[in-house]
């Protein structure tokens, strides 16, 4: 049987056919009884479909319960962390004022710690008791203390930070591993999930350093980023470097937007590869010589494909998680 | 909180934060929750593991909750969800562990088959051997009534894939339950 209208039909049936589609499908049905009778075979197949049922899950709703309830508890949102260097020193001011009352307090009421995390699809935009906001990345998590005195927190993952009220004495230092990232001025992307080799760092307006998040060594190894500037943390090694190119479309995951200016393959690729956790294939090295510049306001793969595909005059095909890139190149 | 309140009055109790509307939810709809994952995932511990996330996000997120639908739709929705999110999470690492538990969950079926094949256990084990894939697309959009365009997006594969696989998946049913049909017709047409 013809496969278009095989597609045809299962496109009408799950009602996803355009009026034009359903008029082709229809004058290719009323063609002969032949077809007409495989029509019929396949609306008899989509109504036996909806008789579909599952096998019945047995489960015990108390015991999972006894598993949730200490989830939704107040203290248990993984956010409270007893500090000992918190408690001491509203301590010290409390001591003054009632011993006793201080020991009843610290039973209950340690120093609060806040979470914000962030699941696979999920962005969030999070705003800083100092005004600074932070816009956090998919499967992502920034720590910090509720007054945000000292102004630090911690990062896993990836996040955007637009950093107010600058000033040296309050220095706004964001912490990823081994990784410190002192900001000296304003805008700029930081990606450092625990899975990756490195921590970078990519500056859109203002100054950053980025350094060792040990004290000592942070004093040789530093880099200062300044405005479309990238630098990356070696995991393994420790070490800090700006890298040759800027990191492009570092906050892409942000703005929603694509720049490509003149950029390279390599570029496109790991773009690619990154915000859409694809692999990308290249069956013939002259395509790396292929450069592309455009924008792009929504991040849609099917789009950006598209216009590579007519722009460069390539073959790309999708298989699983890969793209296969095919052509003459350039 | 009276045990037989409505999902609606319960709901509205949860969203100003009350946890004993929101237990009352739980063990109302917990085990439906786990059966709309179960239609996508066939291993129990991991099951019951996302239902519980879908449970305790709803808790988390209790004041922006936006439901349109009743309460059930809404939780069927955000367990098949959840179930899709761990798919294309396990897609990332290791796609053949996947096929693993499908074949798992068919094994578990087949007691089913030959026990007593009527038609309806005859529908579900054609359904259930369609490829791992095909097999959620079909369902997706039979069952759950996904455009394909949310199909794509929540699987993350092209429009084309899911017009392809959809048509894999008739092909497959059509020689599957064949004789049905023309018994169908039969009655159909005399």
């Amino acid at each position: 049987m013809d496969d278009k209208y095989t597609v045809l039909m299962a496109k009408y049936l799950s009602e996803e056919a355009s009026a034009e589609e359903r008029e082709q499908l229809f004058s290719w049905v009323n063609r002969s009884s032949e077809n007409q009778a495989y029509f019929n075979e396949m609306q008899e197949l989509w109504g036996l479909g909806a008789q579909y049922e599952d096998v019945p899950v047995m489960v015990d709703v108390d015991r999972a319960w006894e598993k949730v309830a200490p989830r939704i508890a107040p203290q248990s949102d993984g956010g409270k962390i007893f500090r000992l260097g918190q408690l001491l020193k509203i301590a010290a001011v409390l001591i003054g004022v009632s011993l006793a009352g201080w020991w009843f307090w610290s039973q209950g009421q340690p120093a609060a710690m806040l979470a914000v995390t962030t699941q696979t699809e999920e962005q969030q935009m999070v705003e800083l008791p100092d005004g600074s906001k932070v816009w956090l990345n998919e499967n992502s998590k920034i720590s910090y203390r509720e007054d945000f005195q000292p102004r630090q927190l911690e990062l896993e993952g990836e996040a955007f930070f637009d950093v107010q009220h600058m000033d040296a004495d309050h220095p706004f230092e964001i912490i990823s591993g081994d990784s410190r990232t002192r900001v000296l001025g304003t805008a700029f992307n930081v990606r450092a999930y625990p899975g990756e080799k490195q921590v970078e760092v990519t500056v859109e307006r203002g100054k950053v350093a980025l350094e060792t998040k040990d004290v000592e060594k942070a004093k040789t190894e530093t880099v200062i980023l300044t405005a479309g500037k990238s630098g990356v943390f070696d995991k393994t090694t420790q070490e800090v470097a700006e890298t040759k190119t800027t990191i492009s479309n570092a906050n892409a995951w942000q703005t929603g937007k694509l720049v490509f200016d003149n950029a390279n393959m390599q570029d496109i690729i790991q773009v690619l590869e990154r915000r859409f956790d694809l692999e990308v294939k290249i069956e013939n090295s002259n395509i790396l010589n292929c450069h592309f510049t455009g924008q792009f306001e929504a991040l849609k793969l099917d789009e950006l494909v598209e216009i590579l595909r007519f722009s460069l005059d390539l073959t790309i095909e999708q298989e699983n998680n890969q793209l296969i890139f095919s052509g003459s190149g350039c | 909180m009276n045990t037989n309140e409505t999902d609606e009055k319960l709901v509205q109790a949860l969203q100003a934060g009350d946890q004993s509307a929101f237990q009352q939810l739980f063990r109302r709809h917990y085990p439906s929750a786990c059966q709309a994952i179960r239609r996508f995932l066939p291993n129990r511990a991991i099951i019951e593991d996302l239902a519980q996330d879908v449970f305790v996000r709803l808790w988390e997120r209790r004041d922006q909750l936006n439901i349109q639908t009743s309460f059930g739709a809404y939780l069927r929705r955000s367990a098949i969800n959840e179930a899709l999110m761990y798919l294309r999470r396990q897609k990332k690492n290791n796609a053949s562990e996947l096929d693993e538990a499908r074949l798992l969950a068919a094994s578990d079926n087949a007691h089913d088959v030959m026990v007593g094949a009527d038609l309806q256990q005859q529908i579900r084990q054609a359904i259930d051997s369609l490829p791992p894939r095909c097999r959620t697309i079909f369902l997706l959009s039979r069952h759950e009534e996904m455009s394909y365009r949310e199909i794509a997006e929540r699987l993350t594969i092209s429009i084309k894939t899911v017009e392809n696989q959809m048509v894999k998946a008739l092909r497959i049913l059509r020689e599957q339950l064949g004789e049905h049909l023309c018994w169908l017709l039969w009655i159909y047409f005399f």
